[in-house]
C-alpha cells in the first residue's frame, strides 16, 4: 500500500493507459488495479472538497463512490488522453446533475441552472442556506459598533487598519470581536435549534 | 454549532493557509454562506480573473500566498469566488493543492471508507469492465480500529518526541518549534512569542478553536483528533511561553496538565465504548472551557 500511495513517478495519462489495457490479461488486470488506486489517491481528497461544497454529508459518500465507478467502467472506452483531471472534473459535474435531477425533478430553478452549465455553486448555496439566513438575521440585532467590526475582520482587515479606522486600542477590538463572536454564536445556535 | 467565519485568524500572514485549508476541507459551503451572510452576494461583482489576474499561475502552482493583501480581501468579500477557485483548483491545482488536500482527507475516514467499498468488489473481480456496487456504509472493522487507536497513541508519543527534539535542536526557538501534526496549539506560529501577553493567550483560545473544524462521527477519526489536541498540550505544558510572566506560565501549565488529564480520560471513555457523539459533545464542553479560561484570563491581561 505504501509503494502504491507514495507513487509518484506516473503521470495521471500513464496510469489511465494502463487501466485501459486491462483487459488483455490476467496481469494487465492487476496492474490496472494498482494505478487505479494511484489515481484514486493522488484525486480523490480534491474531488472530495469539491462535492462537500456542492451536494449534503448524506449523499457525499455515495456520490463520491459513484464518481470512481465510472471512472473504472468508462475509462477505457471514454478517456481519449489529455488532462485526466479535467475529465474526472466532467464526470464529477454529471454525477451531480443526475444527483439534483433525481433529488428534485420538477424544480424549475435547478433546470435552469441545468441548462446554463453552473449547478455547482446554486447547489453550495442553497445546503447551507438556513446558516447564512440565520447570521444575517443575527448580525443585525448586534449592536453597530460590533457588527462593523465583524465586516471588517471578515473581510480581511487586520486589526491595525481596523483599529486606526473605528479609533480604538487593539486590545479593545480583540475583545469587541471575541464579544461579537460569544453573542453571534449563541444566536444562530438558537434560531437553529 | 460552529461558525467558521468567525474563525479568521488574527494575524494577516496566516489568512492564505486558513483560507487554503477550507478550499481543501468539506466546509466550504458553510465559510461561503457565513461570508454572504456578512457582505451580501457579490457585493464587488469580480469574477474570478479579475481577482487572481497575472497570479492565477502562482495561486494554482505556490498556493494563496503568492495573492496580495486585496486579492484574499476580494476573495472573503466575493466568497462565491472561492468556490469557482476550488474549481479551478481541482483541475489545475499543483502539488501544494493536493498535498493539502491529502492532509486534511487522511484527518476524516471519508476517502478510505469509499476506498474500501470501491476495492473489494475488485479484489474479488478478475477482469470485470464493470465494478460491481458494494453496500453502502460499510463499518470499519475492528482491526482496523484498533489500528488507528494506536495510531492516535503513538501520534501523542511521536509528536511530542518530534517537537522535544527540535526544542532541543532550536534551544531559544523552542516556542516556534513544530510537531507533527499541524492543526491548533500544533501549528507552526500557533505559540508566537512576540505578542502582549493578552494577546498570547487569546491566540491559544483561537488555535484551540480550531478544535471545532472538523466533526468526526467515527470512533476511530475521534481518537486521532481528540489525540492530535492531546499532543498540543503537551507542546503547551514543554513550551517557554516568553510573553507571560513566570506567574501567568505556571498558571497556563496547570491548567494545561488539567486539560490534558480530561482529554485522556474522554480518549479513555471512547475506548472503553461509549459512543462516540458523547465523547465529542464531553470534547467539545472541555474544549469550550479551557477556550472560555483562556479569554478570560486575556481579558484580565489586556
Amino acid at each position: 500500500m505504501a509503494a502504491i500511495v507514495n507513487e509518484t513517478t506516473r503521470s495521471d495519462e500513464e496510469l489511465a493507459a494502463e487501466i485501459a489495457r486491462r483487459d488483455a490479461s490476467e496481469r494487465a488486470f492487476r496492474a490496472a488495479r494498482d494505478a487505479f488506486e494511484v489515481l484514486y489517491r493522488r484525486h480523490a481528497p480534491l474531488l472530495l472538497a469539491f462535492l462537500s461544497s456542492r451536494v449534503h454529508a448524506s449523499d457525499r459518500d455515495d456520490l463520491h463512490q459513484d464518481i470512481w465507478q465510472r471512472v473504472w467502467a468508462s475509462l477505457p472506452a471514454q478517456f481519449q488522453g489529455g488532462n485526466f483531471r479535467a475529465w474526472l472534473h466532467q464526470i464529477a459535474r454529471n454525477a451531480i446533475i443526475d444527483l439534483g435531477r433525481k433529488k428534485r425533478p420538477a424544480h424549475l430553478g435547478d433546470l435552469r441552472t441545468l441548462v446554463d452549465g453552473r449547478p455547482d455553486q446554486a447547489r453550495s448555496l442553497r445546503l447551507e442556506q438556513e446558516r447564512k439566513e440565520a447570521l444575517e438575521r443575527c448580525l443585525k440585532a448586534l449592536k453597530s459598533e460590533l457588527a462593523a467590526l465583524v465586516r471588517a475582520r471578515l473581510g480581511g482587515d487586520s486589526y491595525t487598519d481596523i483599529c486606526g479606522r473605528l479609533g480604538i486600542r487593539p486590545e479593545q477590538a480583540h475583545k469587541l470581536f471575541h464579544q461579537a463572536k460569544a453573542q453571534l454564536k449563541t444566536c444562530v445556535e438558537g434560531a437553529l435549534g | 454549532m460552529k461558525l467558521v467565519a468567525l474563525e479568521i485568524p488574527d494575524d494577516p500572514a496566516l489568512l492564505p493557509g486558513w483560507l487554503e485549508g477550507h478550499l481543501v476541507n468539506t466546509d466550504l459551503a458553510a465559510l461561503v454562506a457565513e461570508l454572504e451572510a456578512v457582505h451580501g452576494e457579490q457585493p464587488d461583482n469580480l469574477s474570478l480573473t479579475d481577482v487572481l489576474r497575472d497570479r492565477r499561475d502562482a495561486v494554482l502552482t505556490r498556493g494563496l500566498a503568492s495573492l496580495p493583501a486585496e486579492g484574499l480581501k476580494s476573495l472573503l468579500r466575493n466568497p462565491r469566488l472561492l468556490l469557482e477557485l476550488q474549481e479551478l483548483i481541482l483541475t489545475e491545482g499543483g502539488p501544494c493543492w493536493l498535498n493539502g488536500a491529502a492532509e486534511a482527507a487522511g484527518k476524516q475516514d471519508d476517502l478510505e471508507r469509499v476506498w474500501n467499498r470501491l476495492s473489494d468488489p475488485l479484489q474479488q473481480t478478475s477482469r470485470a469492465a464493470v465494478l460491481p456496487v458494494a453496500p453502502p456504509s460499510r463499518r470499519v472493522v475492528p482491526l482496523a480500529r484498533w489500528i488507528a487507536t494506536f495510531a492516535a497513541a503513538a501520534a501523542i508519543v511521536l509528536g511530542v518526541g518530534v517537537f522535544l527534539v527540535e526544542r532541543r535542536r532550536g534551544g531559544d526557538q523552542g516556542a516556534t518549534a513544530v510537531a507533527a501534526s499541524g492543526w491548533g496549539w500544533n501549528r507552526p506560529g500557533a505559540l508566537a512569542d512576540d505578542l502582549p501577553p493578552g494577546v498570547y493567550l487569546d491566540r491559544l483560545a483561537d488555535a484551540a478553536g480550531e478544535w471545532f473544524k472538523k466533526r468526526p462521527d467515527d470512533p476511530i477519526a475521534l481518537a486521532r483528533r481528540i489525540g492530535e489536541f492531546r499532543q498540543g498540550c503537551s507542546v503547551l505544558i514543554l513550551s517557554p511561553h516568553k510573553p507571560l510572566s513566570a506567574q501567568d506560565r505556571a498558571w497556563l501549565v496547570e491548567k494545561c496538565r488539567a486539560w490534558a488529564a480530561q482529554l485522556d480520560a474522554h480518549l479513555a471513555a471512547l475506548e472503553g465504548g461509549a459512543s462516540a457523539a458523547t465523547v465529542r459533545d464531553d470534547a467539545d464542553a472541555t474544549i469550550n472551557k479551557l477556550i472560555e479560561a483562556l479569554r478570560d484570563r486575556a481579558k484580565a491581561l489586556a
